[in-house]
């Protein structure tokens, strides 16, 4: 009787180790699975924010050169707010995505209004708040005009700067 | 004593299947690493620090290529007359500008590396001169490195002169 119990016990432990072997097999299909659509997910959102920073950085829309933005053409793109998005989606394909450029000029980022140059150093174009994105920076420069005496003589100077662009996932 | 060895025999196979499983799923949690990227970032940090003005406005200091021309050509030359000499410029506004850079400040060692292509330069004490801002253990150091390439030319009287400008990363 006891032997029975004993052999009973023993394929009963058996089968359990069956049962979780096949249950780990079952996790490691679907973590796989899982891990892979993840991955692919991920990679597209990459290629996009990647496309999208090539992209900004040498459209003669924002840039004088490649990687060289010209503030006053950031300034006036800006005047178009919400439009702006929808005319920069139709160049690029659509889909949600946001860029800003940042001077580095030793002062603290301050935002410029719609078609402001001077007083500021920061241009944001298409930001939404409280959204998840996935974002790249580069070093750019960017050129600057300051106004001197008269509308047609101007002081101009190349900074340093940064340009971020992001996905919104 | 056969059906004891049977239950090793199945809990090690058990057990590899688990420590397999756990391997596997940390192994597949893979980031993106792209390179890329990486070498676009480089190459811009390059490009941007030596296209910035110094704030300086005579021609041999105005851009910071400028002053680092001015360092091997000219390399006493005082910027707008009694401004910095060109190599101290040159060195200051490098590492300034290396400093703003948050991945590079962040995540990387990092030189910043001049040299004449083809000639050689001898500063005061006869020794040959170049430029070399950072960590300047990364020129012989071996593994994984990002490196930026660009030149600057000079057209002079004697002909054409070329100088290597190098940006070398490596993860910290």
């Amino acid at each position: 009787m006891k032997k029975a119990q004993s052999e009973l016990m023993n394929y009963v432990f058996l089968t359990f180790l069956l049962m979780v072997a096949v249950t780990m097999i079952i996790i490691f299909l679907i973590g796989w699975q899982v891990t892979q659509l993840n991955f692919e997910k991920s990679k597209g959102i990459t290629d996009r924010a990647l496309f999208l920073l090539k992209y900004t950085t040498a459209t003669p829309l924002l840039v004088k050169d490649v990687s060289l933005f010209d503030d006053r053409k950031l300034a006036m793109f800006a005047v178009g707010g919400e439009e702006t998005c929808t005319k920069l989606a139709s160049f690029v394909g659509g889909g949600d995505w946001f860029f800003n450029v940042t001077v580095f000029d030793g002062k603290a980022p301050v935002r410029c209004a719609p078609g402001e140059v001077t007083n500021c150093n920061q241009w944001s174009f298409c930001e939404q708040s409280g959204r998840k994105f996935t974002a790249f920076a580069l070093p750019v420069n960017v050129y600057r005009t300051f106004a001197i005496t008269t509308p047609t003589d101007f002081l101009t100077q190349t900074d340093l700067g940064v340009v971020t662009v992001g996905v919104y996932t | 004593m056969k059906r004891a060895q049977t239950n090793i025999v199945v809990f090690v196979f058990i057990l590899l299947i688990v420590v397999g499983v756990i391997a596997f799923l940390l192994s597949a949690a893979r980031t993106l690493n792209p390179v890329e990227y990486l070498n676009l970032y480089a190459h811009n940090s390059l490009l941007s620090v030596l296209r910035e003005d110094t704030g300086y406005t005579d021609s041999n200091c105005k851009l910071v290529s400028d002053v680092i021309s001015c360092s091997f050509f000219t390399p006493t030359w005082q910027c707008d007359g009694s401004g910095p000499t060109c190599r101290s410029l040159a060195e200051e506004k490098i590492t300034e500008a290396m400093d703003q850079f948050e991945i590079i400040k962040k995540s990387y060692r990092y030189l910043f590396r001049v040299e004449p292509e083809g000639f050689v330069v001898k500063d005061a004490a006869g020794t040959p001169f170049s430029i070399n801002i950072g960590d300047g253990t990364l020129a012989t150091e071996k593994g994984e490195k990002i490196t930026a390439n660009e030149r600057i030319s000079r057209v002079s009287q004697s002909g054409q002169f070329l100088l290597k400008v190098q940006l070398i990363l490596k993860k910290k």
